[in-house]
């Protein structure tokens, strides 16, 4: 078997593994139907707002479009995918599937390969569909169309690439780790959302350095930051000693750095362990 | 050919020794029945033999090392529970496993058929009772007729009638000349069904081969007479009888290969003793069983 033909085949029984599967149909229907459309409650929500705020047209033009839309696949990414990355993966372990898939022939290694595709598989999903709605909307929205305008991006399909797979390796790594699913969607969350932010708080607190700024979920986060948050740089910086985002080349490069380590702790965990 | 042999394998779990130095030797075609009382290192074995779990130390090695990595698609197994994904019907989920072991066209429905779940193929693996769950899980051990079986206790927690479908599954399986591997508790079972045991307790092999060289030739017999005492004193007197133990209506002794039940009652006869219950048959593997756990 080739290796384009052996990723085809892990990837061929994953499909297979959820095709039927509810909650994952569930899921992938919601997030693609929010990211394509919810970025249409911006008109709602910002109808007219006066400078230095953007006006809403902003959110829907080439160049701007890409950041926008990147901000929305950046929480819808983090939530729908990395619980379907969870749910799924968890779901191997108490359905005891995962043993019986070593039993029945593969090594360990064809099956975190396999998770890896998957990783792989809903990260460029995420970012085919960032990359046709925001085509769509910019094409739709944008007077003067031009090539250059068009992708006047900073390389916004790549990072998005980037950040999502950050994100669902991080999920991918807590599943091997903890294995149970509560407990790991606990984890997901409560690291994201709670925990990283406490100690880089604390950080600022103690040092007020920008290595705050270099903490993993923080880095992938920075690789499709909020267009907003680039407002009150100025005052930030005079208030930290520096700006509150990483650039993108420092953000893309520390989040590939993490995604590697994550993927490779991934593998020596799952290694290691007893299934 | 040697289908697998190890070499002084061991694990433990913390201070917990749950195998110790196993070596263990199966030849093609042999019905091995791995015994012991729970927590004896049976599932631990097959765990390592299967790649699950990791050994401290020793090893293992199947078919000669003739697959390399690959042996697992020769051997069909289930370890403890069955495990399918429960959203999926029995034929979906019996080609995952097909594709999983690579085998190319697999003959679902005749094993669907064999385990009587033909008729259930189209619902989900979540509705099925614990017996059709077991019977499904020795089908997928069936798929691409592999070379080896492994059972775990395959008739635990199952009904009457559950224990029955998956013996007589078993048992059809077992005549094919096919090397089966088979833990289990239910000496019965084992000694209907396998050519070779070995027993384990505290993780330890304390006893392997052929069932005839495993039990002794020792016969059993169940005797009783009017007079009891009498009956006890007879047993104490002679050597080719020893007592076992004295139930509520029979005396249980052992007796030499020699003597038969005519001949006994001939002797007992002799001595002014009529039996009023006579009964001598082979000792079992339960028996046997228990006499080799008990001395260790």
């Amino acid at each position: 078997m080739t290796q384009i033909n052996k990723y085809l085949y892990f990837l061929q029984i994953e499909f297979e593994k959820y095709r039927y599967h509810n909650l994952s149909k569930v899921i992938l229907g919601i997030f693609t139907l929010l990211f394509c459309f919810i970025i249409l409650y911006a008109k709602e929500v910002v109808p007219n707002v006066s400078p230095p705020l953007p006006s809403v047209e902003t959110f829907f033009e080439f160049p701007t479009v890409w950041d926008y839309q990147g901000q929305i696949g950046n929480w819808l990414v983090c939530i729908f995918l990395g619980f379907l990355v969870i749910q799924q993966g968890c779901q191997e372990f108490s359905y005891k599937t995962v043993r019986q898939s070593i039993i029945n022939g593969w090594t360990k290694q064809d099956y975190f390969l396999s998770k890896f595709l998957v990783v792989i598989t809903y990260a460029t999903f995420a970012t085919l569909i960032y990359t046709l709605s925001t085509l769509i909307y910019g094409v739709i929205h944008t007077s003067d169309l031009d090539f250059q305008i068009i992708f006047d991006s900073n390389y916004a399909i790549p990072r998005f690439w980037l950040m999502s797979f950050g994100y669902l390796s991080f999920a991918n790594l807590l599943v091997f780790l903890i294995r149970r699913s509560g407990l790991t969607t606990i984890a997901y969350f409560g690291y994201i959302f709670i925990f990283e932010f406490l100690m880089r708080m604390l950080h600022l607190y103690y040092f007020k350095h920008r290595s705050i700024l270099f903490y993993p979920i923080n880095s992938i986060e920075d690789i499709m930051p909020n267009p907003l948050f680039k407002l009150p740089d100025f005052w930030m910086e005079k208030a930290w000693g520096f700006k509150p985002l990483l650039t993108f080349g420092e953000a893309s490069i520390s989040a590939l750095i993490y995604s590697i380590v994550i993927v490779c702790l991934t593998w020596v965990i799952f290694k290691k362990r007893d299934i | 050919m040697t289908v697998l042999e190890t070499n002084a394998l061991a694990k433990s779990y913390g201070s917990i020794k749950a195998l110790w130095h196993l070596n263990l030797t199966v030849q093609q075609g042999e019905v091995v029945g791995i015994l012991g009382p729970n927590g004896s290192g049976k599932t631990t074995t097959l765990g390592i033999l299967l790649n699950i779990l990791k050994q401290d130390s020793g090893n293992f090695i199947w078919f000669e090392g003739k697959y390399g990595d690959h042996h697992r698609r020769k051997i069909g197994a289930v370890l403890e529970t069955p495990n399918f994904y429960p959203y999926l019907n029995a034929d979906q989920n019996l080609r995952i496993v097909a594709k999983i072991k690579q085998i190319p066209n697999p003959k679902v429905d005749e094993i669907l058929e064999l385990v009587g779940l033909i008729q259930r193929r189209k619902s989900p693996f979540q509705s099925y009772s614990l017996g059709m769950k077991q019977r499904l899980a020795i089908g997928a051990t069936l798929l691409g007729d592999p070379e080896v079986l492994i059972f775990d206790e395959p008739t635990n927690g199952l009904d009457p009638q559950g224990i029955a479908d998956v013996r007589n599954v078993i048992k059809s399986v077992s005549q094919s000349n096919k090397t089966i591997i088979m833990a289990s508790h239910i000496l019965d079972e084992v000694e209907k069904i396998c050519s070779h045991v070995a027993i384990l307790k505290s993780g330890e092999l304390l006893a392997s081969g052929p069932i005839g060289a495993i039990l002794s030739n020792d016969q059993f017999a169940e005797i009783n007479a009017e007079d009891q005492p009498k009956l006890l004193q007879w047993i104490e007197d002679k050597e080719f009888i020893k007592l076992i133990k004295k139930e509520k209506n029979f005396i249980e002794c052992s007796i030499t290969e020699d003597i038969n039940a005519a001949q006994l009652n001939t002797l007992l006869l002799n001595d002014g003793i009529a039996l009023t219950h006579l009964v001598v048959r082979t000792r079992k593997l339960e028996e046997e069983f228990i006499t080799i756990t008990s001395k260790s």
